[in-house]
């Protein structure tokens, strides 16, 4: 008899959850949301909604996707929570693409310029580094942050994005290239330039 | 199309890379790639941008370990349903 194919050898159970997911839960929210307070109560509460559903789940294959969804919307609802609360307006207009205040991140921290022959799996980050673009992506609008975590940090296509964001799927590119701008221009100083 | 400008080389960069642009303006683009070292710099960057955005690791560390007792005490007072 051969061996069952892992992902349904796997049985879901709330310690499988924790251990495969709750890490990417809170590393995308707070990637959207920019701090860690509001990132641990969205991963609290997309774990409590997993663990409640966990039984409709026959493997781990649905579970990625629908975690994402899950996480996502649970990130736009406590910002939006937030923003009402304080009731100061966020600069999440189509122009504003930089939150408020400046990024000033070490400026001895160099970033390799990447060959255009080079995927994303050919660089090993070092941890300051990895600090420069998260400190950049953190400065960017929240309407600008969310396309641009989820289709260049999350790897997400792009109709999904907009599925997920229910804006069209213009309005996905147009604020993908403005983030993209915008974050060329944050780390543009930090790379080093490419040997002749 | 027979000319681009730099802004509208900007403009039309990411439709550029994902090969979205009807042939006669891939072909203007070119021709600005060709002559202007501005923009050349520019696209070189801004793919430099995308693709170490795209090696940063998704869980760049474990869970703090604070909260990763707070949520398991969270977990254990809701069994699953």
């Amino acid at each position: 008899m051969s061996e069952p194919e892992p992902e349904t050898a796997v049985v879901l159970t709330p310690e499988v959850v924790f251990r495969d997911y709750a890490p990417r839960i809170y590393y995308l929210a707070k990637r959207m949301l920019g701090n860690d307070a509001d990132a641990e109560d969205v991963t609290q509460e997309v774990l409590l909604q997993v663990v409640r559903k966990l039984h409709t789940f026959r493997g781990e294959a649905a579970l990625p996707t629908w975690l994402h969804r899950v996480t996502v919307n649970a990130a736009l609802a406590l910002r939006e929570k937030r923003t009402n609360r304080s009731r100061r307006e966020t600069s999440t207009g189509d122009d504003a693409v930089l939150e408020a205040g400046s990024i000033d991140p070490p400026s001895t921290v160099r970033l390799k310029r990447p060959h255009s022959s080079h995927t994303p799996d050919d660089i090993v980050l070092a941890e300051e580094q990895r600090a420069i673009i998260d400190t950049a992506i953190a400065q960017l609008a929240p309407t600008y942050r969310d396309v641009y975590v989820l289709a260049d940090v999350e790897g997400l296509p792009n109709s999904e994005i907009a599925e997920m964001l229910d804006i069209t799927l213009a309005a996905v590119k147009s604020r993908l290239h403005r983030a993209r701008l915008q974050m060329r221009e944050l780390l543009a100083p930090h790379f080093e330039e490419v040997a002749p | 199309m027979t000319e681009v400008t730099c802004d509208e080389f900007v403009n039309q960069l990411m439709d550029f890379l994902d090969d979205e642009l009807t042939e006669s303006v891939r072909i203007a683009v070119q021709a600005h790639l060709s002559i202007c070292t501005h923009c050349g710099g520019l696209m070189a960057t801004y793919c430099a941008t995308i693709t170490i955005t795209r090696s940063l690791p998704r869980c760049p560390a474990p869970l703090p370990a604070s909260m990763e007792q707070k949520l398991r005490a969270m977990l254990a007072a809701h069994p699953s349903g």
